[in-house]
């Protein structure tokens, strides 16, 4: 799986999530990485996203929720 | 990539030919490339996706094959997933509407991607040719301007279209706009969201009223009770859900 332009997916969210429909800050992305193909969840208590380290880059693909890694491959 | 509405289901296409489901592989493709973007229902219970085949392409639901077309469009879903629906055509100005598997409308020129209810018993798309029209339901609506996409109000009950630089509904039409993202109707089925960008600056627009949305990356959606708009931005290397009131 190197070599294919492939991103890194981060699934990201708020532990607790604030009752209501809230403005709230979700993540920030750690510079130098590109990112595109986003979605949220209707309650905008969490994100989506494609995540380019580059494209020549090995594939690493996080899955987050709540910060919590679920999957590494 | 895809994301359930909830969260809790989330799938994404590696390379051009391999998918991922919950984290897992779930299927990988030899030489035959996938499309991107997936297509996943919005409970996350069904995943489509268009995959080559020779010369055209197949759709592909939870991994049961449709026909083969020489060319077709991607997928929607309902909620569910039980209704999956697409464009396609056998020839040149020979495109059609295919319901879970099955041909379901004439052959017509040019069709745009179908939109399906949420409960999935409303279909609509719209047609290109000497008279452009919509057909949603049982229903053909002429309408000036081919439409470019078309979308539904929750129950079906709503048609709204998106033409090359205006949302148009039954109500009205918006100013014109340089590009258009993501028009949804409010729970009601009365009003329209939609974002929309002038030169550099993207707005949501609701009823005509514009409120500059710096940043905005994904929606407008609606809150369940109408009042409000929630909307994804990217804010230098921020990741905020931004709210804006609807009234």
């Amino acid at each position: 799986m190197t070599r294919l332009l492939l991103p890194a997916l981060l699934l990201l969210g708020c532990a607790t999530p604030p009752p209501g429909f809230e403005e709230r800050r979700l993540d920030t992305i750690p510079d130098g990485l590109h990112v595109r193909s986003w979605r949220f969840t209707r309650d905008g208590r969490m994100a989506a996203y494609v995540r380019f380290d580059g494209p020549d880059q090995d594939c690493v693909v996080v899955n987050r929720v709540a910060g919590k890694t679920l999957s590494l491959i | 990539m895809n994301l359930s509405e909830d969260g809790g289901r989330v799938a994404f296409l590696a390379g051009h030919n391999t998918i991922y489901r919950d984290g897992e592989r779930y299927l990988e493709y030899g030489a035959r490339q996938v499309s991107f973007p997936l297509t996943l229902s919005g409970n996350g219970s069904v995943l489509a996706w268009r995959v080559t085949m020779g010369e055209g392409y197949q759709v592909i639901v939870d991994g049961v094959p449709g026909p083969g077309y020489g060319s077709t469009g991607l997928p929607v879903a309902s909620f569910d997933g039980k209704v999956v629906a697409y464009r396609a055509s056998q020839g040149e100005d020979s495109w059609f509407i295919v319901v879970n598997g099955k041909k379901v409308s004439e052959t017509f020129e040019g069709v745009t991607d179908p939109a399906v209810s949420r409960d999935g018993r409303v279909l609509a798309y719209g047609v290109e040719g000497d008279k452009p029209a919509l057909f949603v339901g049982t229903k053909k609506v002429e309408i000036p301007d081919p439409a470019r996409s078309v979308f539904l109000s929750r129950d079906g009950r709503d048609w709204g279209y998106v033409t090359r630089s205006q949302v148009v509904t039954s109500r009205g039409s918006s100013e014109p706009f340089d590009e258009i993202g993501d028009p949804e109707f409010s729970p009601d089925g009365k009003r329209v969201a939609f974002r929309g960008r002038q030169a550099n600056q993207w707005f949501v627009v609701v009823d005509g009223r514009k409120t500059v949305a710096p940043g905005i990356v994904w929606g407008p959606i609606w809150t369940p009770d109408g009042t409000q708009l929630g909307y994804g931005a990217l804010l230098d290397r921020d990741v905020w859900w931004k709210v804006v009131p609807a009234n």
